[in-house]
């Protein structure tokens, strides 16, 4: 048994005579199974998450509005500035925004219908002077959502504006474009007449962005909103993870086999008519960086 | 290996090269689609590259470049599992 192992194991990734001194996992017929299988699976657990219990099968997430604020006051306290308050009309205006984006099934700040963000602060009876919207959809974890606002410009600007006093956030699930998607919406903003606790000097965040000054609106009757501050869910299978450590074991196949192809090739100076083992290797490992480094999600 | 990096530097050298800016550049770039286009730039590139390494050896055949091809395949399913996993 462990003999007949040994052997596939070598057929598979050692040079030698049985697989024409080229590993089988870098034939032609293998690598198109291995494609195949993936695209089988890929489109297999769509399928099955569209129509199986969700608890079962689906994507893994655990968003809250309460650790979405901690790391947003966590960088704001990296730059020196005071920490922004959850408002309560801050969260209906972000529940109403997130609302609206599911019943129009829009991706952007403004509605196809020129709904603009500031509509859903006024709606909630939020007198502002200074307002900012961030959204994300797709993220799994609260942190990585942050994250991504910081690596952006202009989302981190609003992270790290000091004009803004309140702060936001709703968390819905849903179905946005015929994709099942969390949404997080993360209102900025300060009221009129309210005077910050504490200005202290921008120590290091030397560019602060000219604050959108809005002449305020008269407040419309409000909206029964419910706010919605947290999706958490944890299907026995996550089909996110899943399919990237799929990716990873065959990336990972590829890496032994290729380097193993490096080195037997070298020390038996095999000659073969071949695609070249290092540049495959290569670009094989730029792609293992890519799944290690780069978070599903999309910012606005 | 060594013998031939050493048969071929100046192709290996663009290569080498090649590959260390894109790795500089994903490294640098945060966001997703700036990360997917230096992928698929990469691709496009680790694919020419084969080609005319190929071709100035004069040893390219249909099953070598259908070698290339697969890889390259199997680099665009991996992209669309890492940057679009819910299309």
């Amino acid at each position: 048994m462990l003999g007949k192992l040994k052997k596939t194991l070598n057929h598979l990734f050692v040079p030698q005579e049985s697989n024409n001194f080229r590993g089988q996992y870098l034939h032609h017929d293998f690598l198109t199974t291995v494609i195949a299988v993936m695209l089988i699976v890929n489109v297999g657990l769509k399928l099955l998450v569209k129509n199986y219990d969700s608890n079962i099968l689906g994507v893994a997430f655990n968003i809250t509005a309460e650790e979405l604020l901690n790391a947003t006051n966590a960088e704001r306290l990296k730059y020196d500035l005071p920490p922004l308050q959850s408002n309560d009309l801050l969260m209906q205006a972000a529940s109403a925004k997130a609302n609206d984006v599911f019943t129009k099934n829009y991706w952007a700040h403004y509605a196809p219908d020129g709904t603009s963000p500031w509509f859903f602060f006024q709606q909630a009876g939020y007198q502002y002077v200074f307002a900012g919207e961030n959204l994300a959809k797709d993220f799994t974890d609260s942190q990585s959502v942050v994250n991504a606002w910081m690596n952006s410009p202009t989302h981190r600007d609003n992270i790290l504006k000091a004009d803004y006093q309140d702060i936001g956030f709703a968390i819905m699930e849903g179905t946005l474009q015929d994709q099942p998607t969390v949404l997080v919406v993360q209102l900025f903003g300060r009221q009129e007449g309210a005077v910050l606790a504490e200005e202290k000097p921008m120590a290091r965040y030397q560019e602060p962005v000219p604050a959108k000054t809005v002449k305020v609106a008269k407040a419309s009757p409000k909206p029964v909103v419910k706010t919605q501050t947290a999706v958490k869910k944890q299907p026995l299978i996550n089909i996110l993870s899943l399919q990237k450590e799929l990716l990873l074991v065959v990336l990972a196949g590829l890496i032994i086999v290729l380097s193993l192809d490096l080195y037997f090739v070298e020390k038996k100076k095999l000659f073969r008519l071949s695609g070249k083992s290092l540049a495959h290797l290569m670009f094989t490992l730029l792609l293992i960086l890519s799944i290690i480094t780069t978070s599903s999600g999309v910012i606005l | 290996m060594i013998t031939e990096i050493k048969q071929h530097k100046y192709e290996y050298s663009i290569l080498f090269l090649y590959t260390i800016l894109s790795v500089v550049m994903f490294l640098g770039y945060q966001q997703n689609w700036q990360r997917f286009i230096v992928i698929i730039l990469y691709s496009g590139f680790y694919f020419s590259w084969s080609l005319i390494h190929h071709l100035i050896n004069k040893n390219l055949t249909l099953i070598v470049l259908l070698e290339y091809l697969l890889i390259t395949i199997l680099a665009l399913v991996s992209l669309k599992v890492i940057f679009f996993p819910n299309l």
